[in-house]
């Protein structure tokens, strides 16, 4: 079904919005989960997000695609719930950093896939927005550029430093 | 091509977006460059480790959350439906009764009916809908005080208040009482008293704890433009462009914005910021 009328159903009818959730509740919690490096606060922010989706999906005006409106929505609440934490908290530590190992993650290459998740929380926002987006969303560049409001050129020379970066701290032999 | 630009050329191969002839050209300069050979095997393991990183996570369920706030959410919405369609056919029955006592000169009996009528409907009194009192005016200094002051009987947030005397409020909104929005967002507009009449005497103030919010509003900035912070009055405020400048207080978003006034003339009016 096309994305404009599952969307028109679902403000008229509850169960299609129930369906519409179900779709894109995957998604919502695992970015949330990607951008916040935790599963309790991804938890969180994703039903901020799924809530605020629901509540202003008649705002959804169909000029960009639902995914990408989708996305701005969990990155707006991401932002949002960032500020408030980050007030109260100390800055992140390497703990903060809690993950569920895939079965496929040898002890070989455990460690250094912890690293990386650990760089990657150390990225300034956007940076890591912008990573979340591409890599694990696995987003293409005009996408990742659309969710944001900025230009495409600009998520790639991002994103193409934080790899230089990444590439550097982590696999740089020299 | 110069090994820096091949440095681009490599990341562009792992995005997979090399066309063939790139592609043999890459191939062969890293059969000759060493260096760029290791760049390449260092950007393939790094690609390779970050495709290991996108991973199934088991949550807690909060789709059912949702879905339960969803329908709590429905069923209040048609029970204050319901309230006000008693409320519309007890004014229906109320006109029709007075009508009818008018029309029929008969007297007393009917009168009794009548009165007999009101009594019942004295009792479902409290389960209509009370009527909000307005909070919406355009240009008007006389109402806007007075919506002001509704605004203030309504709103769910701390909201502080502009005490500068220079400033008289003309417009006021308020958004988000209902039950359909999460959050509440307060829009008034200030007419620089003393200035002279003309261009550059508005001042728009916006304050919100959504921020996500300020894209639907009537003053809305679009992008800010971020300009630095300075100390006002008890608060720290950002300057955003030219023209605004914004404070976070107590979890709320404060926006001051003015055509015509520098961040300096807002900043002066900033200080003013106070608990009412």
């Amino acid at each position: 079904m096309k994305e404009q009328d599952l969307v028109a159903g679902a403000l008229v009818d509850q169960a299609s919005m129930a369906e519409l959730l179900r779709m894109i509740e995957p998604y919502v919690f695992q970015t949330a989960y990607y951008l916040t490096g935790s599963k309790m606060d991804g938890e969180d922010v994703a039903q901020d997000a799924l809530w605020k989706i629901c509540r202003s999906l008649h705002q959804f005006k169909g000029d960009s695609s639902f995914r990408t409106w989708v996305y701005s929505v969990v990155l707006n609440t991401y932002r949002d719930a960032a500020r408030k934490k980050r007030r109260v908290t100390v800055p992140l530590e390497d703990t903060y950093v809690d993950h569920a190992p895939s079965v496929e993650e040898t002890v070989a290459t455990r460690s250094r896939l912890d690293d990386l998740r650990r760089e990657i929380m150390k990225l300034n926002t956007e940076d890591r927005e912008i990573f979340v987006l591409r890599h694990l969303q696995q987003l293409s560049y005009s996408e990742v550029a659309a969710t944001m409001e900025v230009t495409e050129a600009h998520v790639r020379s991002r994103l193409y430093r934080t790899r230089q970066k990444l590439k550097h701290m982590l696999y740089g032999g020299e | 091509m110069s090994c820096a630009e091949m440095e681009f050329m490599i990341q562009r191969y792992y995005d997979g977006e090399l066309v063939t002839e790139e592609e043999s050209l890459l191939q062969a300069h890293l059969h000759t460059c060493q260096s760029c050979d290791q760049e390449f095997r260092e950007f393939g393991t790094l690609f390779g480790d970050i495709g290991a990183l996108r991973l199934q996570v088991e949550h807690r369920d909060i789709l059912s959350r949702t879905l339960e706030r969803l329908e709590e959410a429905q069923l209040k919405r048609q029970s204050d439906r319901w309230y006000r369609g008693v409320a519309v056919a007890a004014a229906v029955l109320v006109v029709v009764s007075t009508a009818l006592v008018s029309w029929t000169d008969s007297g007393q009996a009917m009168k009794h009916r009548v009165s007999a009528f009101f009594a019942q409907q004295t009792q479902t009194q409290p389960l209509m809908k009370v009527e909000v009192p307005p909070t919406h005016v355009e240009h008007d200094p006389q109402q806007a005080q007075a919506a002001l002051e509704n605004i203030y009987a309504q709103v769910q947030f701390p909201l502080m208040e502009l005490t500068d005397p220079r400033l008289q409020v003309e417009s006021t909104s308020l958004t988000g009482v209902d039950a359909d929005q999460m959050y509440q967002m307060v829009e008034l507009e200030y007419r620089l008293v003393g200035k002279q009449a003309g261009e550059s005497d508005l001042v728009h103030f916006l304050a919100t704890p959504d921020n996500s919010l300020k894209s639907r509003a009537k003053s809305n900035l679009g992008t800010y433009e971020f300009k630095g912070e300075v100390q006002a009055g008890a608060f720290r405020w950002a300057k955003v462009g030219e023209h605004a400048i914004t404070a976070e207080i107590n979890e709320v978003y404060y926006q001051l914005f003015s055509p015509f006034l520098s961040t300096q003339d807002l900043l002066e009016m900033a200080k003013s910021i106070q608990k009412r």
